[in-house]
């Protein structure tokens, strides 16, 4: 592997854990007695652990091509605190949850550009098959699903409003959607 | 000895909404305890290093780690509680020169301290909630610790007191490196 691509799936296993940690303050605020949405804090629970577990097949991955023998503390600095910790309803949150999944999936396809094209002419055709197969993958799968709960969501609350999220939680608790 | 911080949310009191009296804050240990596993066990997974065993008892302690902090946010919020991701309560001992690529045995050694640490806190904990501090008794949460946390970190410590007493006679010997070896792969079986 060569730089800057070493350098961009570094900086991607802290992209990873900082989603991981702004998916598990949603399932802390959703939580609370006062939210009271038991569906969605399990779905951003999991939400949670699954960027974990894409953080921790980013540094797999590195490991199998040999990198990461230094410099392992530096791969994450310290502050991965979430921005926001707290939202109006269900909707607001998964909009947010859209927002960093594409955010997240653009910085995927950075690397992807990175790696393919650099000053040392060494196309990485491994890695890249591995990111845009695995990692795209389910980048828009888990875009196309919030997408989709987004909009069922909106048009419950617009016609009826707190018992519309009410029904929506359940639903998910459920594991109906 | 001398403490790292733990991994865990700890909750220092609950803010309850019908209590009167004084809010207690919300307590929120650094999760990065948890990332500090995670390089541990990447540090011991490069080729360099190539110790299964150790990346594969670090790498538990991570996703133990993991799990129980979600289990604390639910048992915060059943309380009433909200969980503070703000600053880390115990400060940052290591920021300046924090440094996970160590030794087997130093390693080790960091993890029992940083499970100590968090045993620790939590008998500092348990002793609020009871009858220690006059305004605040909270028999639900000595249960808590009592019966769910201080179980798992008596024997996480154990577990880890018993890898250092053996890491450091073995390493004593004469075999050292084949020690080390054979260590590492009774660590993988575990």
């Amino acid at each position: 592997m060569v730089d800057p691509c070493i350098s961009k799936m570094r900086a991607q296993v802290e992209e990873e854990l900082k989603a991981a940690m702004q998916y598990m303050a949603m399932g802390a605020h959703f939580s609370k007695d006062t939210i009271n949405r038991p569906g969605f804090a399990e779905f951003f629970f999991k939400a949670a652990s699954e960027e974990r577990e894409h953080a921790i097949k980013i540094i797999s991955y590195l490991l199998m091509r040999g990198e990461l023998t230094s410099k392992v503390s530096d791969l994450i600095k310290r502050n991965l605190n979430p921005q926001t910790t707290s939202w109006a309803n269900g909707v607001s949150a998964f909009k947010d949850a859209l927002r960093l999944e594409a955010s997240v999936t653009k910085k995927i396809r950075d690397i992807i550009i990175v790696c393919e094209n650099n000053p040392t002419h060494f196309n990485d055709y491994h890695l890249v098959d591995y990111l845009t197969v695995d990692f795209l993958g389910e980048q828009y799968h888990g875009q196309r699903d919030i997408a989709g709960k987004v909009s069922t969501l909106e048009k419950m609350m617009d016609r009826h409003g707190v018992l519309g999220e009410f029904l929506f939680d359940k639903k998910m608790l459920d594991g109906e959607l | 000895m001398s403490v790292d911080r733990p991994h865990q949310l700890h909750v220092q009191v609950w803010r309850h909404r019908h209590r009167r009296g004084v809010p207690p804050a919300v307590r929120q240990p650094p999760l990065h305890p948890l990332l500090e596993y995670l390089l541990m066990s990447t540090h011991y997974a490069n080729y360099e290093k190539n110790r299964p065993g150790f990346e594969k008892l670090f790498r538990g302690l991570s996703d133990d780690t993991w799990k129980d902090a979600i289990e604390l946010i639910k048992y915060i919020t059943t309380r009433g509680g909200e969980m503070n991701f703000g600053t880390s309560a115990l400060g940052e001992e290591d920021a300046d020169a924090p440094n996970f690529e160590l030794y087997e045995l130093q390693s080790i050694a960091k993890a029992l301290d940083m499970e100590k640490k968090l045993a620790v806190e939590a008998i500092r904990i348990h002793s609020e909630a009871t009858r220690k501090n006059s305004k605040f008794h909270d028999p639900e949460i000595s249960y808590h610790l009592e019966h769910e946390f201080m179980p798992k970190q008596r024997d996480i410590i154990r577990k880890l007191a018993g890898y250092t007493t053996d890491l450091s006679s073995l390493l004593d010997g004469p075999d050292s490196s084949l020690s080390l070896f054979l260590f590492d792969d009774y660590l993988t079986k575990q």
